[in-house]
Order: C-alpha cells, then sequence, then structure tokens
C-alpha cells in the first residue's frame, strides 16, 4: 500500500535503534496498518481514507519512534557506540598498561620488578593485548547484530584458536601463541568490518559510507601490514589468512543481517563491498607477503587451511543469502568467479614449495658457507681455536651477545647468522641493537654451540682444523627445537620440504656443506661416537686453554 | 466505551500476558481481541500496545517470530515464555490480592 510509504518512511527516520531492528519495527507496523486499513475498506471505507484512518490510529510517527527506540534499549544505536566507546577506552587503557610493562627501554625499577611477577611473558601479553583490543568490536558487532550474530561473528575466530590451540597441544605447544593472536586480530578484524558496515549503513550520503567503509578497511590493512613489518613474518601470515577467514565470513554475515532491505539500500552495498574486498584480495596480498618474506613451506599448509575455510564460508553464506532472493542456479556464476582465483591460490601453494623452497635452501646453504669461513678466520687469529666457554652451556642471551660480539669483527655483519629459509625477524631492535635482540636466538646460536661442543669438539677447544669432516652448523638452528627459546614460541629453521624426506643443511669445519636427513646425519653421528670422538661437553676448563676476548690472556 | 486510562494502563501487561498464554497473538489481533472481549472497554492504541510489547521483549517474557500468509502480509507473533508465564502467575496473584482487597476496603466503607 503505497499510501503507507510516507508514514513508515518517517518512522524510519525517527528509529534509534540498529538497522536490522528498524527493519522489522516498520514492517510490523506495516503488516499492521494494512491489516487495519483492509478491515476498514471492507466496512465500506475508501481505500485512501482507510490508509489514513489507520495511520491515524498509530499516531505522530515520531512520538511512535521515540516510544520504540526506549522500549528497545538493547538494540539502540546509541547505547551501542556508547558501550563500544567506553569499552574501547577501558581495555585500550588496559593494553596500554600492559604494552608498556614490555615495551618500554630502561624501565623504572618498579615497572621492573612488575614486568618480573607477571604471570605472563612478552608472547601471552602481546595475545592479551589484541584480545583487550579486539573485545570492544566483537562487543559492539553483537550489540548492532543480536546475540545469534553475535555467536556467528565468534565463530571463526574461536575455531581458529582452538584448531591451533589442538595442533599446539599435538605439536608441543609451537604454534599455539602464533595462532592465539591471528585469532584475537581475526576477532578485531571481524568487529571492525562490522562497525564498518554498520556507519557505513546510517551514513547520511551514499559516498560517505563507501569512503568510511575503506578507511576503516584500509586501515585495519595497514596495522597489519605494520604487524607483518613488526613481528615474524609467519606470525603476520597467520595474521593476514586468520582475517581473511574471519573478515569474509563477517561481512557475508553482515549481508546476511540485512537481507531484508531493499535492494540497492546503502548498507546492502557497504556490506557487499567490503565482502568483495575481503574475500579475495588479502588472500593474493597474504600470499604475496608470504613469497616476499620467504616463508617456508612448512607454513604453507596454514594457507592452505585458510582458503579452504574461506571458501567454505563465503559460498555457504553467499548460497544462504542469494538463495532467499533469487534461485541459486541464477548466480552462480558469482560463487564461481571466487572460487577460482581461491582455487587457483590453493593450488599454487604446492608449486610455490616446489619451486621456491630450493632456492632458498641453497641460499642457506651459501650464507653457511661465509659462516664457517668467519669462523676459521676466528680460530686463526685465537690459536685455532673457537668459543665458547665449555664450563657453561651458551644458553643465556648474554652468553649468546658476547658470542656474536666476538664474532662479528669477522662476519661483518649479524645477517650472515641468519638462513634466508628462516622466516625473517622484523623486531626493532634487529640491525641496531642486534647484539640483545631475539635475532640471536632466532639464528640458533646456543645450540649451535651445544651441539657442535658436543659432536665435534671431544677435546673441547682443538683448532678445527683437527676435525675436518665433523659436522659444525646445522642450518644455523638446530633440529632441536625445544632447545631453543621455546618460551617465545619459534621453533628455528624448519626443514627443507622436499617429498616426504626433510633435509637440513649441515656445514664442515673444512668449509663444505651438504643436505643431509637427520636420520643419515645421525647416523654419521653414531659412527664417530663409535670412534671415541665423542662428547666432553662440560668438562672444566684447563689454564692452558686461550682466553676468551675480553679476558685476560 | 473506552475505559478509564489510568486503570487500563494498570492492567494492561497481565491482559497481554493472559491474552498470550491462551495462544500466540499479533499486534492487531489482541487490540481486536481484548476489545471484543471487553465489550469495548478495553480500546488499546497502536501508539501504546508495540512499545509494551517491544519492551516485555526485552525483558524475555514474550518471544516474537514472523509467520507467512497465504496472500497477506507477513505476521510477526508473540509468544509467552517460561519467564512470561511465570510473570502472569505472580500478576495473577497479585491481581487477585489487589481486588479482593479493594472490594474488602470499598464493602467496608458502604453506607
Amino acid at each position: 500500500m503505497s499510501e503507507l510509504d510516507p508514514y513508515l518512511d518517517r518512522l524510519r527516520a525517527a528509529l534509534d535503534v540498529a538497522p536490522r531492528r528498524a527493519d522489522e519495527i516498520c514492517a510490523e507496523a506495516r503488516a499492521h496498518l494494512e491489516g487495519k486499513a483492509a478491515d476498514l475498506e471492507a466496512r465500506g471505507l475508501h481505500r485512501e481514507q482507510a490508509a489514513r484512518e489507520a495511520m491515524q490510529a498509530f499516531g505522530d510517527p515520531v512520538r511512535l519512534a521515540v516510544s520504540l527506540t526506549q522500549a528497545n534499549r538493547r538494540h539502540r544505536a546509541a547505547s551501542a557506540l556508547r558501550t563500544f566507546l567506553a569499552l574501547g577506552l577501558a581495555f585500550g587503557i588496559m593494553a596500554a598498561s600492559v604494552a608498556f610493562l614490555f615495551e618500554i627501554e630502561g624501565p623504572h625499577p618498579a615497572v621492573r620488578w612488575v614486568r618480573a611477577h607477571l604471570p605472563f611473558d612478552r608472547t601471552l601479553a602481546d595475545m592479551i593485548l589484541l584480545s583487550l583490543l579486539s573485545a570492544p568490536a566483537l562487543v559492539f558487532a553483537g550489540a548492532v547484530g543480536g546475540r545469534r550474530t553475535w555467536w556467528i561473528a565468534a565463530a571463526p575466530p574461536v575455531l581458529w584458536a582452538l584448531a591451533y590451540l589442538i595442533a599446539g597441544i599435538v605439536g608441543g605447544g609451537l604454534e599455539a601463541g602464533a595462532g592465539a593472536v591471528a585469532a584475537t586480530l581475526a576477532l578485531g578484524g571481524g568487529g571492525l568490518f562490522a562497525l564498518a558496515a554498520f556507519v557505513g549503513s546510517r551514513a547520511p550520503r551514499r559516498g560517505a559510507g563507501r569512503t568510511l567503509s575503506w578507511t576503516v578497511f584500509g586501515g585495519y590493512a595497514l596495522f597489519l601490514v605494520w604487524n607483518a613489518l613488526r613481528f615474524e613474518v609467519r606470525d603476520a601470515v597467520a595474521q593476514w589468512a586468520a582475517l581473511a577467514t574471519a573478515g569474509g565470513g563477517l561481512c557475508i554475515i553482515a549481508l546476511m543481517l540485512y537481507r531484508d532491505s531493499r535492494p540497492g539500500r546503502l548498507q546492502v552495498w557497504a556490506a557487499g563491498s567490503l565482502c568483495a574486498a575481503a574475500l579475495s584480495p588479502l588472500v593474493v596480498l597474504a600470499f604475496i607477503a608470504g613469497f616476499a618474506n620467504h616463508v617456508v613451506p612448512r607454513w604453507l599448509a596454514t594457507w592452505r587451511t585458510a582458503a579452504l575455510v574461506e571458501i567454505g564460508l563465503g559460498l555457504a553464506g553467499l548460497l544462504a543469502f542469494l538463495g532467499r532472493r533469487v534461485k541459486v542456479a541464477g548466480r552462480l556464476p558469482l560463487p564461481a568467479a571466487l572460487a577460482i582465483p581461491a582455487a587457483a591460490v590453493g593450488l599454487g601453494l604446492p608449486a610455490h614449495s616446489y619451486i621456491v623452497a630450493p632456492a632458498r635452501d641453497e641460499a642457506c646453504a651459501v650464507t653457511m658457507r661465509q659462516l664457517l669461513t668467519a669462523l676459521s678466520l676466528y680460530a686463526a687469529d685465537y690459536d685455532g681455536r673457537l668459543l665458547p666457554d665449555p664450563q657453561r652451556p651458551p644458553s643465556e642471551e648474554a652468553e649468546d651477545a658476547l658470542l656474536v660480539a666476538s664474532y662479528l669483527p669477522y662476519t661483518r655483519t649479524p645477517d650472515l647468522w641468519h638462513c634466508p629459509r628462516q622466516p625473517r625477524l622484523r623486531s626493532p631492535e634487529a640491525g641496531r641493537r642486534w647484539h640483545q635482540s631475539d635475532h640471536i636466538r632466532y639464528a640458533g646460536l646456543s645450540n649451535l654451540y651445544y651441539r657442535t661442543y658436543y659432536y665435534a669438539w671431544p677435546e673441547r677447544l682443538l683448532p678445527p682444523r683437527q676435525f675436518r669432516g665433523r659436522s659444525l652448523l646445522l642450518d644455523l638452528a638446530l633440529a632441536d627445537y625445544h632447545l631453543l627459546d621455546s618460551s617465545s614460541g619459534e621453533q628455528g629453521v624448519p626443514p627443507h620440504g622436499r617429498g616426504a624426506q626433510s633435509y637440513r643443511n649441515y656445514g664442515y669445519l673444512d668449509g663444505h656443506v651438504e643436505s643431509l636427513t637427520r636420520e643419515v646425519w645421525s647416523s654419521r653421528i653414531e659412527e664417530e661416537g663409535q670412534a671415541g670422538l665423542r662428547g666432553t661437553w662440560g668438562k672444566p676448563r684447563t689454564s692452558a686453554e686461550p682466553a676468551r676476548p675480553g679476558e685476560a690472556r | 466505551m473506552r475505559g478509564d486510562s489510568q486503570l487500563v494502563k494498570g492492567t494492561v501487561r497481565l491482559l497481554v500476558l493472559r491474552l498470550l498464554h491462551r495462544e500466540p497473538m499479533y499486534g492487531y489481533q489482541m487490540i481486536q481481541h481484548l476489545r471484543d472481549r471487553s465489550e469495548g472497554y478495553f480500546q488499546l492504541g497502536e501508539g501504546a500496545l508495540y512499545p509494551l510489547l517491544h519492551e516485555m521483549e526485552e525483558e524475555g517474557f514474550l518471544q516474537a517470530r514472523w509467520q507467512q500468509q497465504e496472500g497477506k502480509p507477513s505476521r510477526r507473533y508473540y509468544h509467552l515464555t517460561s519467564r512470561g508465564r511465570r510473570e502472569l502467575a505472580r500478576r495473577l496473584q497479585e491481581w487477585e490480592r489487589f481486588t479482593r482487597a479493594a472490594r474488602l476496603a470499598l464493602e467496608a466503607s458502604r453506607v
């Protein structure tokens, strides 16, 4: 009944509730008005008069909207926004406090004391921080879309987190940290997308809504890029993938939320544009980021999972959405168009692992040869001996720092300690305060010496030339992941992916490098052990041995 | 005949709950029902009924569901929740006490 439209439009405009709720209220009012007008018409009133009387019974639309807005407290947009801002402020302060405790340099003794007594380390602090920051966004998504939306919105990241936690438990807890970070970021991303779609839907002008939506989207993308530069790349990759998954799924949900809207309405456009933005470019961007940063094949499984989850979510959501309006068969090209690039990415991943990874392995071997040369030069200057002090396994950061500081004049750059196949660390300290940074830990220097000493220095600091053929370096970070700094969740250099076998580079004291399976290497070590060349690690140093740099000789 | 607005206002929640206890209804149906059953005494205005229904929905006493109708626009039917049933029992009890007390007071003061 077109006579009712102006009345309902005024009611809709005066309502200050979430868009979906407003649509529902207007639909209910329309049903009532049409029913009453039909009754009046049946009693002999003219159509227009019947509609007018029905509207009069409802009263002034603005007053009615005020009453209805007050009655729908949970759905009030203003209160949702206020809640969002209040929670954002509160959680932001908490997050900033956590960040302050872990990020500042040269902290006050009191801060140091608090940091030492906190029940979590820096990685966990990052996760807490991200959770705190993303929580308000999720709350807002729930406030706008209702309880069911909240559950749907929370499901993808929660599933991500669960999957990672299970993987972490099965795999020794190694991936849990990255997964949780990814999940919390996805939560934040999903909430921001919901926020963008919501604000876009309420913008007075179409252009403003579009600009705002893209601004939020771009802002979050920049945030992730910043993370990619700041944190280790494989974490960033997981974040990208998680964002793509959750963001895409949530945008589909946003579309479904607005399914009651009339076609062409701004909110449909805003949600649709976000959906399109999230579904494919992020996956492609993530792939490029991974490619550019030498992501190892081991992590590509994460990519495949992300792509599959995203495709599944996207297709299911799209079909559900489209099925409400038109026959699915009529719109199949759209899901197909989305599936094709995603499938191409999925197919490209194995190809990437087979083509790119061997090249990186070779690059690692080259680096290793240079390092071997540097160590030989050092040994030549110190009576043919190498560090470290055998009485103390150099597992502490200070020890690492001293070791690398000793070798630095020979290696000239800390980059030499980095295998190109290993995900690159780009912490703020890297390159600036390298000797105190995680850079050294990731290079696996501690393990390097632990193992080297155990297997290759049966008489401790003997000249390397006496041990030609012995294994000295293992991919710069050794196979025994648990010996690395497990608290940071890092794993050292993953093995090479060549079919079912996994290879590692082994550097020898004579300067050559071989790529061997662990089994082959173990058997060689065994042979050496039988030959009586094994393990005197821990034996006290004698006074005849040369002093370390910095010590009186 | 339209009833006293203050009296109606005090009882309308109870009336809605009692009405929906029998069967789920939509807003317009409730208005008609109340008017017909009360011989025109309860003539609820739409402007008052819908905010009330939404408020009761927010409070968890009612739950609404859309139902498609043959050749007619969809209707939003309101159902009584278990919480709503408890509220109805409480309000009925209170109503009994009120009417009894009012009757006693009125009879006692009759000249």
